[in-house]
């Protein structure tokens, strides 16, 4: 079960009993965001059997002097799935330097970051033994009026198609053959 | 923390425009919600201590923490529950859940 944000309980704590600065203010909208979208995720991960996961909440990490938020991390035998929400909405398009740009051309992600998100996770989640499961990461599009024109890319992740690819985790997490040895249950 | 605003707020809306419903429980009267009077009360006091731990009150205090008309009865079983005596202190207590 999902516990909440410890910061985002003292926000919310603290909200309309002590004056809160405009960045206060800011942040704690931001978390509040954030808590709505990892309890849609929480939703659809209930209907799915989740046994042979292991399943970990909002991480944040600092990459570069700015902080990056991995709101699930799912980790099956096979693999590990790190799982970014987003609540954009609207006509983006990717830029040649890998920005995700809106209609109007304001840069609204920068995409070479999972790149640096990859690489933090690769250098921690270390297997014992030869197999080193490989990382996954997806920018999970939570808002159905999210639109992305012309260059696709594989980290995007429809919510519409969320249901069907956390499906697909829990039918490769079992373990189908009789002599395949899962990797290290260490994490 | 002078300008900190004491008293049981909504969950929901942050509204301190709590009813007392029952014994058992209170409703917002900005958005409706209904909650119950000792888990609100528990759940502030966690918060409070997380921010100033170590503190300790005395019957008063706890009443103007609350800062809503309990019965005597309501508080006495509140701070039964909730408070510990401080040593051999009669009238003082700490948040002990």
């Amino acid at each position: 079960m999902r516990e909440k944000h410890e910061k985002l309980k003292v926000y919310e704590f603290l909200y309309n009993r002590l004056p809160f600065s405009d960045t206060e203010k800011q942040e704690f909208r931001a978390m509040q965001r954030m808590e709505k979208l990892e309890a849609r995720f929480e939703m659809e991960l209930a209907r799915v059997k989740t046994q042979n996961m292991s399943i970990h909440w909002h991480t944040e990490m600092l990459i570069d002097s700015d902080y990056e938020i991995v709101n699930v991390l799912i980790v099956t035998d096979y693999c590990y799935y790190l799982f970014v929400l987003h609540d954009l909405a609207g006509e983006f398009y990717i830029n040649p330097f890998n920005i995700l740009c809106r209609e109007n051309h304001e840069a609204a992600l920068d995409l070479n970051r999972s790149e640096r998100i990859y690489e933090m996770f690769r250098s921690q989640l270390i297997d014992e033994g030869k197999y080193q499961r490989p990382i996954i990461l997806k920018y999970v599009m939570m808002n159905s009026g999210f639109r992305l024109q012309g260059r696709r890319s594989e980290l995007f992740l429809d919510v519409k198609n969320l249901p069907y690819y956390l499906k697909a985790i829990e039918h490769s997490a079992v373990i189908r053959k009789k002599n395949h040895h899962a990797a290290s249950k260490k994490f | 923390m002078e300008s900190f605003k004491k008293g049981i707020k909504c969950s929901d809306c942050h509204s301190f425009d709590m009813d007392i419903l029952s014994s058992r429980l209170f409703m917002c009267s900005d958005c409706g919600v209904v909650v119950g009077v000792e888990d609100q009360i528990r759940d502030y006091f966690l918060h409070y201590t997380k921010i100033i731990p170590d503190e300790v009150y005395t019957r008063r205090d706890i009443k103007d923490h609350i800062n809503i008309g309990l019965t005597e009865y309501t508080l006495q079983k509140i701070i039964k529950s909730n408070f510990r005596k401080l040593d051999n202190r009669e009238r003082i207590y700490y948040f002990s859940p």
